[in-house]
């Protein structure tokens, strides 16, 4: 099930929320995990198996790690159920989104005939199974306690707000909250404002830029020009920005519905001055998972430059991997550790002198190039679209190229100030302002309205059933 | 106060999205939409048991969409939001000017070699034949009316398709109407704003073309009594992006024909003494009262003295200019390939035809993928 349909909005959610509501206490985690079970399985009857695997799995391990560690053994027994942990859940994920992927490779390098599994990707499986690896890495570290409970770690793992497109939530960010947490209407309606406005980046944005988007890559090369190309680049980058944030606050939002408080993922990342920078603004939770879990127990920066440069193209290579099975995601990654390594060596203080106008041009230059990357999974279709970008073997411009950028300029404008955070702290500051003046509740039921409205907007592009796709399908 | 407000806001919203769920449920189905002009997906409770192969999903999302409660307004309110925020064109429509509607065909749909297989086939069909054929391409309605396009907006290269059947074709005879149908659009109204389909003003223009061609001389268009049968007609493309205010197109039919006897695959229609079928006018598609739509073959039968016969293989433009070739044959015969699937060549050489016609929008001709038919 995908949160930006009427299914969701008008059947399940307001099902599960009445019910969660009605249910005591005590049982509201269990009622969460059969919530989240139909919700997974709404898509995915069959790799429900999978999941529920892959929890009881980490669940044992967990506790034969606390075991062990109570014993005195960590070092030997601990560390075999952590390495059987870490094998068993990359096992598992490289199994369902690599195997076809080696196959063709050594199909291809070997000129041998292995026939393709032609497995579907269990849906959320990249982020569920670096969720209960999070787990066992901090079970054994002592960061955390282990879960006694297996239907609290269930819904730990399983809970739907997050299980299909993160934010990556740490068992550590969450262990307080399984076990108690409180439940506020505060927090409820904050939440559902939240969801709201997840819902309009991902329906009233994403959706329609991505269509802008679909159309332009689809077009031959004689109605391709740079102007066009360069526009469908920029839609693009709109669009992965709006459909993952926007599903991010989403799933923020949820949670805080249940009383959860999840890491934020995105904060601004377009807005960033360098890349390094950037990185640390988009899918946090993720470029967060790797630092803790790849980066620094390589030796991160501590152990000398070269070793850092090794780590970093480690970090980066399986950051690239991760997000998809195919030769463009390692060129993306490597294109990113190319650019991160260059930054942080050779022109860290140069970059700082730029006037700050082009520090971002620089900056939002190479991320858009490289979601050009992340688009073309076909190589040569990826070299074709960098040359129109650059003008080779079509015009600067045309008239197509001309109604597009006229017919959109509106709306782009629109996406450039969303993707700001001068118009949201300015709302703020207004709000605030009201606040003082005429009262919190003009306030608050000020931006309601506004959520409300975009519910409504929402609602109507839903319904008339234009594009709207799920970019997440294959992680 | 603000917790007050919390509750109702947090309450408010899950209750207004679960009644909008209830309505899905406890409304009467709708298996139609006029205003979209096709058929709904309704509630197939039967498909529960169809859980795991993900297909009762599928249903009830599908359900949910076209079963929301006052779907029109939603879809309308949709376009309204669209058009407010400077798009001109949705879903594949164009919004022109003057309250027109185009269909948005790039260069990019027309690719590859169908159209010029398709004009292959045509040619191999002409050579073949005894009979003289004549190529007719309606043009698009966006190319003519260039003007009501929205700015800058792109149209396929048209030039381009009727050069390449000017040089491409020898043994076809080929009748562009692409000036006639230029200078008959300043003075009258020759497209439907709302439907992709030329308007009666439209056909009769592609009508004394033709006759002007085959050396006929042409009925003026007042001896056909042409009357305003609907104010009230819009089109497919409107229901592509329907809005609140677009008005309706008025709909035309020629009155006067010659007393005829039309048989639809075969069988004698229902329609008497006329090639009309008038439930349509009550209907969405009005388009649909020539003959109550496309069929794989339609013979019409008049009470002509002349012994003439004549052969169309069309798409549904055609059925709008027949109703005036009915004053110069006492046969016609259509064939629509979309439908039909009997062999042309055999019923060419048995038809006696004084004349064959290719009868195809530009944009369709160069699309269509049936056209290989010709041959069989």
């Amino acid at each position: 099930m995908v949160f930006s349909s009427i299914v969701f909005l008008c059947i399940f959610l307001p099902i599960v929320i009445i019910l969660y509501y009605l249910c005591p206490l005590k049982f509201r985690n269990f009622f969460l995990l059969l919530a989240s079970l139909f919700f997974y399985a709404w898509g995915e009857p069959k790799y429900i198996i999978i999941m529920l695997f892959s929890t009881v799995f980490d669940y044992c391990n967990g506790r034969l790690i606390a075991y062990s560690i109570l014993k005195g053994k960590k070092n030997t027994w601990g560390r075999l159920v952590l390495a059987i942990s870490v094998v068993g859940n990359l096992g598992i994920l490289c199994f369902f989104k690599y195997t076809d992927f080696l196959l063709s490779v050594v199909n291809s390098v070997a000129g041998s005939g292995f026939s393709l599994l032609g497995l579907a990707l269990p849906i959320g499986i990249s982020f569920y199974t670096f969720q209960t690896m999070s787990y066992t890495i901090d079970v054994y570290r002592g960061n955390v306690k282990p879960q006694t409970n297996l239907i609290s770690f269930g819904m730990y793992v399983c809970m739907f707000p997050q299980l299909i497109a993160g934010p990556i939530v740490r068992y550590s960010h969450v262990e307080h909250e399984i076990n108690t947490r409180e439940h506020s209407f505060a927090l409820c309606a904050d939440g559902m404002q939240r969801f709201l406005l997840g819902l309009g980046k991902k329906v009233l944005l994403a959706n329609q830029i991505g269509a802008l988007w679909d159309e332009i890559s689809n077009l031959q090369i004689s109605d391709m020009s740079a102007a066009l190309a360069w526009l469908g680049a920029i839609s693009y980058t709109f669009q992965l920005y709006f459909d993952f944030s926007g599903y991010s606050d989403m799933a923020i939002g949820l949670g805080e519905m249940f009383g959860f408080h999840f890491p934020e993922n995105f904060h601004y990342p377009y807005e960033s001055k360098s890349i390094t920078e950037f990185w640390r603004r988009w899918h946090m939770t993720l470029s967060g998972w790797f630092r803790e879990y790849v980066y620094i127990p390589l030796g991160g920066s501590r152990k000398g430059p070269v070793r850092q440069v090794l780590n970093l193209f480690l970090v980066w290579f399986l950051t690239g991997l991760w997000h998809g099975a195919g030769w463009n995601f390692i060129l993306w990654g490597m294109y990113f550790f190319v650019l991160l390594t260059v930054e942080k060596f050779f022109f860290p203080k140069w970059l700082q002198k730029l006037p700050s106008l082009l520090q971002h041009l620089y900056t939002l230059f190479f991320i858009t190039i490289s979601w050009v990357i992340f688009a073309c999974d076909d190589l040569g279709r990826l070299k074709n679209y960098l040359k129109m970008l650059f003008g080779i073997g079509v015009p600067a411009s045309n008239r197509l190229a001309q109604y597009e950028w006229t017919t959109h300029a509106i709306f782009l404008f629109i996406l450039a100030v969303a993707s700001f955070s001068l118009a949201t702290t300015l709302a703020r500051k207004i709000l605030k302002k009201i606040a003082t003046h005429a009262g919190e509740t003009v306030s608050f039921w000020l931006k309601c309205t506004w959520c409300l409205a975009i519910l409504v907007l929402s609602i109507a592009m839903l319904i008339s059933g234009s594009y709207n796709p799920f970019l997440y399908f294959r992680f | 106060m603000k917790h007050k407000s919390d509750c109702i806001f947090f309450w408010g919203i899950v209750a207004l999205l679960g009644i909008f769920g209830v309505f899905l449920f406890c409304m009467p189905q709708k298996s139609f939409s006029e205003t979209e002009n096709r058929c709904l997906a309704t509630f197939q409770k039967e498909s529960i048991s169809e859980f795991f192969d993900v297909s009762f999903q599928d249903n009830l999302a599908n359900m949910a969409n076209d079963q929301f409660i006052g779907r029109d307004i939603w879809v309308k309110l949709s376009v309204t939001l669209q058009r407010a925020i400077g798009f001109h064109d949705i879903g594949g429509t164009y919004l022109g000017k003057d309250g027109y509607y185009f269909e948005r065909i790039l260069d990019s749909q027309l690719s590859g070699n169908r159209y010029q297989n398709n004009l292959h086939f045509l040619e191999q069909f002409s050579e073949k034949s005894q009979t003289k054929v004549t190529f007719l391409p309606v043009p698009s309605a966006g190319i003519i009316l260039s003007e009501k396009l929205p700015t800058n907006a792109v149209l396929y290269n048209a030039k381009k398709l009727y050069g390449q059947a000017e040089n491409g074709l020898k043994n076809t005879l080929f009748l562009d109407i692409r000036a006639d149908m230029s200078k008959s659009s300043k003075t009258k109204q020759v497209y439907f704003k709302t439907d992709h389909h030329w308007t009666m003003e439209g056909a009769y223009v592609g009508y004394t073309a033709w006759c002007k061609m085959h050396k006929i001389q042409p009925k003026a268009l007042e001896c056909f009594s042409p009357s305003q049968k609907s104010n009230a007609f819009f089109g497919t493309l409107y229901s592509k992006a329907p809005t609140f205010c677009a008005k309706p197109d008025s709909f035309m039919l020629p009155m006067k024909l010659s007393k005829s006897e039309t048989y639809i695959n075969g069988k004698k229609s229902p329609y008497k003494n006329s090639i009309y079928d008038w439930s349509k006018l009550k209907a969405k598609d009005k388009y649909g009262v020539y003959f109550g739509g496309n069929y794989g073959r339609i013979d019409i039968h008049t009470k002509h003295a002349c012994k003439k016969k004549l052969l169309i293989i069309k798409d549904s433009f055609a059925n709008s200019i027949v109703p005036f070739f009915m004053e110069h044959y006492q046969t016609i015969t259509m064939l629509d390939f979309r439908y039909y699937q009997d062999s042309v060549m055999e019923l060419v050489k048995s038809g006696q035809f004084d004349e064959i016609l290719i009868l195809y929008e530009m944009s369709n001709f160069a699309r269509d993928t049936n056209f290989f038919k010709i041959l069989k």
